[in-house]
Formats: structure tokens, sequence, C-alpha cells
């Protein structure tokens, strides 16, 4: 007897389906009428959704709707409404990648799609290969940076959300498996010991004192006991509270009392802290009893991760005091920019100074390397600010910026006067006076500075003075320089010999590395088309 | 088809499996078409459902396969509720334990069947259950639970009754001491256990239907039956007879669970007797309970304990019954040293407090499994007998005094006890009536007043003594407590080392002519304001002998530590003088003096009688100083009063009396005045008014230093929290003090009843 | 090592180890229930050809360990097929139908998911046209279902 596809059972035929993309399924239906049914059933494409989408924005429900009777939700018309978002981010993103302009709008419309983005995004950042590699990852990458905010509080949810048995087991168990506390010979402020991420993927485990209390609160609830950030000064203590009519030693203490918390240091160990020696402690800064109840009682998670930007600061000024330090391998720009939003979106609006003295490096860290984000200062900071003088400061550089990026770039060809200009963007080479690398992404065939700069700058004394041609480019450190042709001394390097930090930045105006010609590839064909 | 009595061969077996399986996965046949018969591919006729060959239009071809499969489950459905009906129609014949045992058959029989067939039923569930289910179908199972569902809707429903009925039989047989056949009653439960299904996920087992149809009943049938044995029990029995049998019940039904029922009755069965058993009869337990006390009935108090602790609120009656009972046993003890009369040894008091704590204590731990809140009605008990008695009634510091002169008699060179072990257990006995005293500053003053004491006329038992009793009292009431006690004994320490320098000093500077004129002497140096001493309240000049030494020794000590100052307590000191006048002995007699009877008696040298008006005048003496000892004197008959048989007073002369006679060679004069001990006694409780006034103040000024404003009442109420630990300070005396240090511009009255610190 | 004969449907009796026939939950589940007695176990949905193959695959997997059972959530997850599975489903398309067929009738889960997989790749990338051409398969629309049936299904096509 002959088998073929149309015959099997609707079982095995379904089991097929799981195994293929929703897009063969939909091929085959369009093959024979015997696939109708199957290739419609709510099961398979409930089961589309949920594996080939993890994120969600919230007002899908998508826990609920997984709880209910399968036939309640149309499944399939879910799953193509997450399919169109997933085409409509890749377009847009597509179009930040091919354009200089407009990349502002762009990334607000892929923030709109809010938690719906992050999967296409994911995707689009772990692509290894093709022709615009760097580029794509460096726009994802980018368009993470916008949930920053929303992921500082989140991780912090985390540590409020998770739901075991005795305390101090844990902390020796995380001690002896190295998971908290930092080694000794560490610098203490190290910049990575502030990351919850860091401190677990890294095989030495070393963290901060709140950190270590964030991962043993996390193993605590794991085991269904209530443990909580307390926000000590000088070490983040975990509260572990025992269930309400019951002590720490599981002896009841009768119903409706609240049994004596624990206190625990996982940072240095497995020892209880007494309160009363936390206490004491208090009263010798001068805390009077109640600011002492406070400070021991539970941290929200606002006032977690509003200390957690505070010591991401702190470690950033230390580390830039002490340049000698080993450097770090998160991105410091990144990690500030991160932190200074936490401080000033958590901290008491009450204290306009503290405002007022993240603003500047807010907007400049944000001006330089995070443009992207201005729609998102535009909704959360510039509220803060109505009443005080700064608020119009910073609308009217919002206004610039905006206009700026829509402006179309000047187009500049290698033709007439320029064909004299000697090195093409995506050039890297070193100054020859001050040996910084960087790369070329733009150029004037004279010098196109105004006059006071000029004179100040002492362009002049240059042995070509200013009629030669002069580049725009990108500095490892991240600052933009206006170079002399004469001060370039192109390099040729592998991509893998260059500086972390060039490749890092690279994308915001390369494609890829042209690995032939040893350079970066322009992605802003829109204002130099021949380079 | 299920008919396992006959057994399952391969072939049957695999062939009902095919069966099934070809059934479900017909639709293919009907709806492609091509006429593949269901049946055909395996050779075997599906089961019981009559086949349908019918072409389907296409758009229902899975309603088709979805109707073959819930055929199939509804089929076998019916096919069990038959099966049952018919089970149900045998055990009718059944009952009691032979219902019990047609039960089990049946159970056992139907759940082997049931594994067989959920496994040849293995596609229906592999496909078709395992999709309603998860299509969030609800009264949709696998086939194995399908079974259990039908047994407990078809049969269990109209059998539970019965079942239960012969089940509660049997138990109520094996109370009454009979035998049965427990593992009965074992299958019974399992059964039960097994019907109980998740309505959510009937993949996980509840224990709902055991709860609702085993033991609930169950332990309503407890509840009964406990009810009636111990009304009926305690009728005819003592409670301590009662106490016994109770306890034993409890204990065996504690044993039934492991035996045969599940564990989840555990708490529900502990319960329902404790109810049943204690509770309802607490009242007549507790009120034995003082009979036992005073019957002392160690072992029938323990049970009651046992029993009392596991109902709630069983124990706090008792409480109150057991701390009034050891306040009036204390009170008694006391009474009865009392009655000797005002004479009484400090010792014996002290015993009878002890003896009191001791024995109650030992009930506590033994009857009571220490626990805390009984050790805490001890507590209570104790201090209010050893604060408040008979003997204390005159001065609640009658206590403290008692206890510290005990102390000093332990602590004293002399004393009858020996070994040191036994010492230190004396100490830590002291320790515990220290715990409870109220005054402890009384006794601090007593103490210190007793140690000054042992330490100047160097008569304490040992050093290691001394230190282990004031580490005692430093463990109890801190550093502060004992801070001078400390401090005395270091100067002592200090004395020691001092006298050595002296004696090199004095080997380098004197010469032989200076040194035979030297007394030969020890010095101790008391730090004025640690040593609770006075400076003499009389003047005295001193003999010249004693001059010297003193300005010599003063010498040396000033040029060592240049500006203070050094007064000589004459009172203290003490002296031996040698007695060559007197002839008749062979060896002259050596007289044990104070430095005041050497004073008198030096003068002695010149001249063989002098009149009461010439020594007042060499020796500068108060009258009140100077007449007791003289007395002594003349009662020693050292001296002969003139004329004969006088009093010290102006008119009497005083002549050498050479034909002294003693037995022993070493004679002591400087003996202790009765009336200085009273005197000084009175003195110490006037100088505890000072010092609690002043500690009053002293508390005051540091808590309004550190919290600048307050409340009067709560300032009150914190220096009752500060003081306490050393005496039960009075509301009145705080308030006082408050005025008083308002007048000296401490503090200060604000509005509306607060006090500032005023800095 | 016992072994136990299996009877294909065309009546042919095969020697295999019980580890390697146990792959099949359906034999292991009969075992365990019935014993077992010696017998043939006969096996009315399987011929020979099929049946040989289907051995040949337990041999080569008796000592995997146990699929993590009914969570098939995380075995679906990927269409990856290891090597020899790969070359051992290289066989022609009825007896790769055969094959999933047995492995569903026998309750051999990891053959089945073999199976299953093999055709979804065949399927991957596929347009419908290409699809019908592989299975060899008649289309069975009117142009106004087809027609509509596309309409339905635009939003996968490559854009």
């Amino acid at each position: 007897m002959v088998q073929s596809l149309i015959h099997l059972p609707d079982e095995i035929l379904s089991s097929i389906l799981c195994h293929s993309s929703p897009q063969s399924c939909s091929a085959i239906e369009q093959t024979h009428t015997r696939f109708r049914s199957v290739t419609n059933e709510p099961l398979l494409w409930r089961r589309y959704c949920l594996t080939h989408y993890k994120f969600w924005s919230d007002y899908h429900e998508i826990r609920w709707k997984s709880t209910c009777p399968v036939h309640s939700v149309d499944w399939k018309a879910l799953f193509v409404s997450r399919d169109q978002v997933d085409h409509s981010v890749t377009r847009i993103l597509d179009g930040i990648l091919g354009s200089q302009t407009g990349r502002i709008e762009g990334f607000r419309s892929v923030v709109e799609f809010g938690y719906d983005a992050k999967d296409t995004l994911l995707r689009h950042a772990s692509v290894s290969s093709g022709e615009d590699v760097l580029a794509r990852r460096w726009a994802c990458l980018h368009g993470f940076g916008i949930f920053c905010p929303q992921f500082v509080t989140s991780c912090a949810d985390l540590v409020i959300l998770s739901p075991r048995e005795k305390a101090l087991a844990i902390a020796s168990w995380l001690e002896a498996n190295g998971l908290t506390g930092i080694d000794p010979g560490r610098e203490y402020h190290a910049l990575d010991h502030n990351f919850l991420g860091m401190a677990l993927q890294n095989s030495e485990h070393n963290s901060l004192p709140l950190v270590s209390a964030v991962i043993y609160c996390f193993v605590a609830r794991g085991i269904g006991l209530n443990a909580q950030p307390c926000g000590f000064p000088f070490h983040v203590h975990v509260i572990v509270t025992p269930q309400p009519g019951w002590n720490m030693d599981g002896d009841p203490v009768g119903a409706e009392k609240q049994g004596e918390p624990l206190y625990v240091d996982p940072f240095r160990g497995a020892r209880e802290t007494l309160a009363s020696a936390l206490r004491s402690q208090l009263a010798f800064l001068g805390m009077s009893p109640l600011d002492q109840l406070t400070i021991l009682g539970e941290s929200s998670p606002s006032a977690v991760a509003l200390r957690c930007g505070r010591n991401i600061l702190n470690s950033i000024r230390l580390e830039t005091q002490h340049p000698e330090t080993p450097t770090t391998s998160v991105d410091v720009v990144s990690a500030k920019y991160a932190a200074i939003w936490s401080v000033m979106l958590l901290s008491d609006d009450s204290r306009p100074a503290d405002l007022r003295h993240y603003l500047p490096r807010l907007m400049e860290l944000f001006a330089a390397d995070f443009p992207s984000d201005l729609f998102l200062v535009e909704k959360y900071i510039v509220p803060l600010f109505r009443g005080m003088y700064e608020h119009e400061n910073i609308l009217e550089s919002l206004h610039v910026m905006r206009t700026v990026d829509e402006i179309p770039r000047q187009v500049r060809r290698r033709s007439g006067g320029n064909t004299n200009i000697r090195y093409a963007v995506g050039q890297v080479f070193c100054h020859r006076r001050y040996s910084y690398t960087a790369i070329i992404t733009g150029w004037d065939s004279e010098c196109g500075a105004g006059e006071q700069w000029m004179m100040r700058m002492g362009v002049d004394r240059l042995e070509a003075g200013r009629y030669q041609s002069f580049y725009h480019v990108l500095v490892e450190d991240r600052s933009v320089r206006y170079v002399a042709e004469e001060n370039i001394e192109p390099i040729l390097l592998k991509f893998s010999e260059l500086p972390n930090s060039l490749t890092a930045i690279a994308g915001k105006y390369f494609k890829c590395w042209d690995e032939k010609n040893l350079m970066f590839v322009s992605n802003m064909r829109d204002e130099y088309p021949d380079d | 088809m299920l008919n396992l009595d006959g057994g399952i061969d391969m072939k049957a077996y695999m062939g009902l499996y095919t069966a099934v399986h070809n059934f479900c996965t017909s639709q293919k046949a009907v709806s492609t078409g091509q006429g593949l018969q269901q049946g055909q591919r395996g050779g075997v006729s599906p089961p019981t459902v009559g086949s349908s060959t019918t072409q389907y239009g296409l758009g229902l071809t899975w309603m088709q396969a979805h109707l073959l499969g819930e055929e199939l489950y509804k089929l076998l459905g019916e096919y069990l509720s038959r099966h049952l009906s018919d089970v149900f129609d045998k055990s009718q014949t059944h009952t009691e334990e032979g219902l019990l045992g047609f039960y089990i058959r049946e159970w056992e029989r139907y759940t082997t069947a049931a594994k067989y067939v959920n496994h040849i039923f293995k596609y229906l569930n592999r496909h078709w259950v395992k999709r309603e289910i998860d299509e969030g179908k609800k009264n949709v199972y696998d086939v194995y639970t399908l079974h259990l569902v039908r047994w407990k809707d078809d049969f269990f429903e109209n059998v539970h009754e019965k079942v239960m009925d012969a089940v509660l039989s049997l138990i109520e047989k094996q109370r009454n001491g009979e035998t049965i056949e427990q593992s009965q009653i074992k299958s019974i439960v399992d059964s039960f256990v097994s019907l109980g299904l998740d309505e959510n996920d009937s993949s996980k087992s509840t224990l709902d239907v055991y709860r609702k149809y085993f033991q609930d009943p169950f332990i309503d049938a407890t509840k009964v039956y406990y009810e009636n044995e111990s009304r009926q029990f305690v009728a005819e029995n003592s409670v301590v007879e009662y106490m016994k049998k109770a306890e034993a019940r409890l204990d065996e039904e504690k044993a039934r669970v492991g035996l045969y029922l599940h564990p989840d009755v555990t708490k529900g069965l502990t319960d329902t007797c404790l109810a049943v058993l204690v509770t309802a009869h607490s009242t007549l337990l507790r009120d034995e309970f003082q009979v036992l006390l005073d019957n002392e009935r160690q072992e029938d108090l323990a049970r009651m304990y046992r029993l009392l602790s596991r109902i709630k609120d069983g124990l706090d009656p008792l409480r109150t019954t057991f701390e009034n009972h050891v306040r009036r046993a204390g009170l008694a003890a006391v009474e009865k040293v009392a009655t000797d009369g005002e004479n009484f040894e400090p010792k014996l008091y002290v015993d009878a407090l002890l003896q009191v704590h001791t024995r109650y204590q030992n009930l506590v731990d033994d009857a009571f499994n220490g626990e805390s809140e009984f050790v805490r009605s001890l507590d209570n008990a104790c201090r209010e007998f050893v604060n408040r008695n008979r003997i204390c009634k005159t001065s609640s510091s009658k206590s403290p005094e008692l206890l510290a002169k005990y102390t000093d008699s332990l602590l004293k060179k002399g004393s009858k006890s020996a070994e040191e072990s036994e010492l230190e257990e004396m100490l830590v006995q002291i320790m515990t009536v220290f715990k409870y005293i109220e005054d402890k500053d009384v006794f601090q003053k007593f103490y210190s007043k007793n140690l000054a004491k042992r330490l100047v006329h160097v008569s304490s038992v040992s050093d290691d003594a001394e230190t282990s009793m004031i580490s005692k009292l430093k463990e109890a009431c801190g550093f502060e407590y004992t801070n001078k006690l400390q401090r005395m004994f270091q100067d002592m320490q200090i004395s020691k080392d001092l006298n050595n320098n002296y004696k090199d000093w004095q080997d380098k500077v004197l010469d032989d002519d200076d040194r035979k004129r030297m007394a030969d002497a020890h010095f101790q140096i008391l730090g004025t304001g640690f040593w609770p001493l006075n400076a003499p309240t009389t003047p005295f000049l001193a003999p010249p002998e004693i001059v010297k030494t003193a300005e010599r020794f003063q010498k040396f000590y000033f040029d060592k530590h240049n500006g203070r100052k050094l007064t000589w307590l004459w009172q203290l000191c003490k002296g031996e003088i040698k007695a060559n006048y007197i002839k008749n002995a062979k060896v002259p007699y050596t007289f044990q003096v104070s430095t005041y009877q050497m004073g008198i008696l030096l003068l002695f040298n010149e001249t063989d009688t002098l009149t009461y008006s010439e020594i007042e005048k060499a020796t500068t003496l108060t009258n009140e100083i100077l007449d007791p000892n003289l007395s002594i004197l003349l009662k020693a008959k050292v001296l002969i009063a003139n004329p004969e048989g006088a009093k010290p007073e102006p008119s009497t002369a005083f002549t050498l009396n050479y034909n002294f006679k003693n037995k022993k060679v070493k004679v002591n004069l400087n003996i202790q005045i009765k009336s200085e001990q009273k005197v000084e006694a009175d003195d110490t409780h006037k100088t505890i008014e000072e010092d609690r006034k002043l500690l009053l103040q002293s508390a005051i000024v540091r808590i309004m230093k550190s919290r600048k404003k307050m409340k009067h009442v709560q300032l009150v109420q914190e220096v009752i929290q500060q003081v306490k630990s050393r005496f039960p300070p009075k509301i009145p005396d705080i308030k006082k003090n408050i005025e008083a240090l308002m007048e000296k511009d401490y503090i200060e009255r604000m509005d509306g009843d607060e006090i500032s610190y005023i800095a | 090592m016992s072994s136990i004969t299996l009877t294909s449907s065309d009546g042919i009796e095969m020697s295999v180890d019980r580890t390697t026939a146990e792959r099949s939950v359906l034999i292991k589940n009969m075992l365990d229930d019935l014993g077992d007695s010696g017998d043939a176990v006969p096996l009315p949905n399987v011929n020979e050809a099929v049946l040989k193959k289907v051995i040949e695959w337990c041999e080569h997997h008796k000592n995997d360990p146990p699929s993590a059972s009914d969570d098939d959530d995380n075995r679906r997850k990927t269409t990856d097929i290891d090597e020899w599975d790969q070359k051992f489903m290289q066989v022609d398309q009825e007896m790769l139908f055969e094959i999933i067929l047995a492995a569903n009738y026998l309750d051999i889960k990891a053959l089945l998911d073999v199976g299953c997989k093999t055709v979804a790749n065949m399927i991957k990338g596929k347009s419908p046209e290409e699809i019908r051409k592989t299975f060899n398969i008649q289309n069975d629309f009117t142009p106004e279902e087809e027609d509509q049936i596309r309409r339905e299904n635009e939003w996968a096509e490559d854009r």
C-alpha cells in the first residue's frame, strides 16, 4: 500500500508540524484540504507563540492567556500579529542602518513596540555574519539601552518576586562556593563587582555586599524564605523574616505575632549578625531609634536599585582616579549612563540639588553616546525639572538635536575640489603627535572650523597650514576630534588586533570590517557616497 | 474484555492493543476516501464499537477522529459502570468484616485490571486523552484514572458508609482490648487515599476523598468513644489514676497512626483526643494541683504538666498557684528563723531562703521540664519572699545586710568552712540569693565595708575566693558595681610592692643607729574615694617612736609621688608591744594593741602612774575614744585603776600592773567595741540614702544630656529603668531629685510638662 | 541477557535482546504486565522489512538514557538530528512513513520524533507547490478555495 503524507494520522501530522516552522505550516495548509484542520489547531499555534516569542508587552496578558482553555484565544491571529511587529521592527532597523538621518524617530518607533520588539532586537544582536554585523549589533544594543530604566527596576523586582530552608545554610553554601564576597586582594570598588550578571558569570564571582545580598535573597526565596535586602550603611544586609506566628527557630510565638528577624551579611559569610550589634553601630552613627527602625527594615526595590546606581558611580569615580587598576570588561560609559538614569529617576524628587548635580553629566553622555534616547529624556527627565530654570535649557538642546537629526546631510563627492583627499572614511590611524588610535568618520578639503578654534589650536603653525585636508575622527576614548591630514599615520591591523574600545563604538558609523583593505566599511553613504 | 480471572496471553494483549490503535487511527481510511477499512491492516476487529465506513465530508475529518476517540472512551466508561453495578449488587450480601474483605478483594482485582487496561489503551491516552487535557477539557482522564473515577462514582458512593461502619467497629473492638486484623483497615485507608483526585490536574492526587469519607467519621467516632470512657473513668477513679489513663490513651492513639492510618490524620486525631481527654477535664486536673504540691508528688506533678502543656493555655492557672505556693513556703521558712528572736546567725537566714529555692528549682527542672514560664514564676515568688518577709518587715535592706554579713563570715579567716571547693559552692549559692535582692546597693555598701576590713586587717581567707566573689558580682551587676571593690584589691597589691621598695630604700639610706630607733612597720596606701573609710574622729598625738617611723616613710613616699597627701588612719592601725617590765614571766608578754592603746601604754615608759587628765593631754584623744580603751586595759588588768574599781573618768589615776598574768604569751587587747558596731551599721544605712540620691541625680542628668528634651513622665520611666538594677526607686524620690536639679539649673521645665536640658 | 522473539505481521519471527525490545513502551509494558512467558510477541501492525529497520534503530539506541518523559517542549524545540539517525532515515518515502507509523504503534517516542523531524526538514523552506511535488500530493482545492487560502497565508510569505 502506498503511504503518503496525506495518509498519516492526525496525531503524526501534528507532531511533524510541531517540528516545523509556522511558515512551513502555512505552506502545508495550502497544498491539500487534508491539512486544513490539522494546520489550524489552536494548540499548535499556542506552541508557536510561546516558543517563538519570549518577551511580551504587558497588554497581551500572556501568562493569563496561556492558562485559559486553548479555544478561548485566537492563537493563530496572535502569532500573525507578533510576526508583523517583528517585520516592522526589522524594517525600521534596516532604515536606521541605511541612513544617517531620522534615527531618533526610528528608535522611537521601535521602543513604542515595547517588549514586543525585544525578541527581534535580540535576534538581530546575535547575528554573527552578514555585511553589516557591526552596525546591526550597535543599533540593537542601543535599542536595549532604551530598556535600561525599566531593567534596573525589574531586576530588583525579580528579587522581590521569587519564592525555602535555613538562612545560614545558604550563606555558608554561597560562601563555600565562592558566590558571594570579594576575593582578598581584589579592589573592593572595582566596577565589575557592581553587576549581578558579572558576579554570576565570572568564575571568581566577586561582588559588592549589595550584589551578594541580592544573590542571597534570590537563592533564599527559591527555598521559600522571606529574605529581603536591608539597606544598612556600609554593607547591605539581608533580613530573613519568619512567617507570622513563628520565630526563626521554627517555634511558635503565638498567632498574629511577628517573630524576630534574622540578619545576615552574605558578603562576609555564614554568620548571623546580631540585631543588637547593628543597632549599636547605628547608635554610634548618631541615629535616632526611629531612623534605626527604618534602616533595619526591608528596603524597597527602588531603594536597592538607587543604591546600586550610587555604587556604580562611586566605582567609576574611583576607577578614574586610579587608572593603573586593571580595566574592566564592563562598558564604563554605558554603566555610568545607566547608573545616572537610575539615580535621577529613583531618588527623592524633593531634592532638586541632586538632580542638578547629575543633569549635566547625563546630558553630556546622552548627547555624545546615546542620542537615540532623546524621547526618553523628553518623557522622564524633562518633567523632573518642570519649574526649574534648567527646564528650558533641556528642551532647547533636545530641539537642536532633533533638528540636526532630521536635516539631510550635505553630500560630499570626491570630485571637483575634493580629488586630493588622501584618506577615506573608515581608515584607522594613529595620531602622529598624540599617538591615540582613531577612525576617520568624515572630511573637509580644508579646515572647516571657526577662526577662533584655528587660532587656539595653532592651525597656521602646522606645516601645511589650514589649507590641507582635515578629518572628523572617532577616538578610542569616544571623543570626536578634528585632525589635519599631516598628523594622520594610517595603521593596518587585523580586526582582532584593534582596541576593544574602538570596535565597540564603531557601529555608529560603520557597517562592518573590510578584512581585505583592513578598514571599516562606511555606513554614511548618504553623506560620503564615494567612500 | 476485562476478564482477567482467567489470565490473558500475549496474543490477546497485543490483539487488544492493536485494535485500540487501529480504531483510533482509522479516520485516515474514511477521510482519504481510499477505502482502506480499519481493521484490515492488523487483521483484528476493533472492540465493541460498530465501525462505520460512511464517507465523511472533507472538512469533517477532524471531527471524525475526535469522535472516534471520544466514543471509545465513553464506551469504556460505560463498561466499567456496568461492571461496578454488578460488584455493588454482590456487596449487598456482605456485612461488617465480611464486607471489608469483599471490598478489599474487589478493589485489588479492579486496580490490577485498571493497570492492564491502561496499558492496552495507551494509544488512547497518548493522543486523544492528552489532547483533550491540553485543550483544557475537564472530566477527561487517562484510562487508569478513569477507572478510579468510575469506582468512586459508581461503587464507592454507594458503599462507603457501610464500609466505614465496619472499619469503626473494628477499631472500637481494638480500643476495648480485642485483637483485630489491622491490615484490613490499612488496605481500606490506601484505597480511600487513591480515590482522591485533583480537580485541576488529574495526574496529581489529593487527600480530599480520604479526609471526607474516612478521617471525619473516624475522628467523630474517636471523640464519642473517649467522651464516654473518660466520663465514666473519672467518676470511678482518682484524678491521679485518671491522668495515667489519659496519658496511656494518648500514646496508644499516636501509635495507632503508625500502625494502619494515614499520617495526615495525626494532627486531627491528637487534637481531638487532647480536647476530650485533657481540655474537657482540665478544671478537675488543676484543682488537684495544690494537693499534689502540698504532698510533693513529683511524678504526678510531672504527669500533670505533660498533659496540660499540650493544650492551649493549659498551664497558666497552675503558674499562679505555683508562685503563691513557693512564696508561702519561703515566708514560712523565714518565720521559723525569726521565732528564735533577733539574734540569729545570718547563715541561718540565708540557708532558709536557699533551701526553699533549691527545693522548687528542682521541682521545676524535674517535673516541669525547666519550662521558662515556671522558672519565671519561681523567680517572682523568690523575689517576693527574699525582699518582703517577717525579718525585713522593719526595713527592706535587712536581707542584703544579712547576706553581706554571711558572705563576710565565709570570706573571713577563722570561719569554720574549710575546703576551697565547698567555699566556691557557697559563694555560688550566695549569688542565687543575691539575684533576688532588690536593694543591691545596700549589699554593695556592706560588702565593701567588710571587704575593706578584711583587706586592712589581712584577714581574708584567700585572695582567690575574694576575686571569685568579685567577678561573680561583676557578672551579675556590671563593671561599675564592682569598680571600687577591684580598686581596693589593687591598692593592696601596690602597697606590697611599695613596702618592698621602702625596705630597699631604707637599707641604702639608714645607718645602724637610725635603724635601732625605728619601729618595724608595714604601710598600706588606700586611695581616697575607693575605700569606705573615714578620717579619724579624734585628734591623736602619736608617740614619738611612731611619729619618727611615719615621718620617714612619708619622706620616702613624697619623694616618689610629689604632691600627694597622706592622711593617717590611726583608728585602723595596730601594732605589738613587748612588756619587758613584767618580771614574773620567762618570756616577755606581747600585747597586740591599737595605735591608740599603744599611745596610752607607751606613756608608762616614763612613769608608773598617770592621771586621767595627764593621759588625755598627752594623747589628745577624745573621751569617746579614750574611755573605752582605758576600760579595756583595766579589764585586762594591764593597768590598775585608782581608786580601785573606778571607771575611767577625770578623777581616776592609772598604775602599771607589774604583776600582770595571762595564760597566753600574746595578749590581744585590740578588741572591737560593741557600740562601734552598732554605729557603723547605722552609718551605712545613712550613707545609702545619700548614695541613692546621687545615683538618681546622675541618672537624670545622663538621660537629659542625651535626650535634650523629654516629657516628665517619660523621664521618670527612664530613670526607673536605669537604676532598678541597683534598687527599686520610689517615684516621689525621683520627682524630688528632678526638682533639686532644677534648682541647681541643670534642667528646666518647659511648656506642656516637658523638661529640657541646660547645657 | 535474556532475549525475546517478535513476530511480524507477515509471520516472520525475529529474536532480539529484551533491553532492545523494551525501547518500545508497548513491549515493555506488556512484558511487565504479563511476564516473559517465552512465547513469541505478535506485532500484527508491523511487517518484516519495517520491523527489521525498527530493531536496527533500537539496537543502536538501546543504552540511551530514558528521554525526559512527557515534557516534550524541550525535545521539540530543535530540529537537529544526530548523524547516525540522519543516515538511518535515508530511505524511500514509503519506508519513512512506515517507520513513523511503526514507531507510533510501538510507542517509541524518540524514533517517532526522529521520523517527524525528518519529514519536517523535508518541508522546511518549501513553497506549497514544491511540497506537493515532494510528497506527490494532488491539489484538490477549487480555484476559489485556493485563492482564499493563499490570501489567508500572505503574512508568511517572504517580504
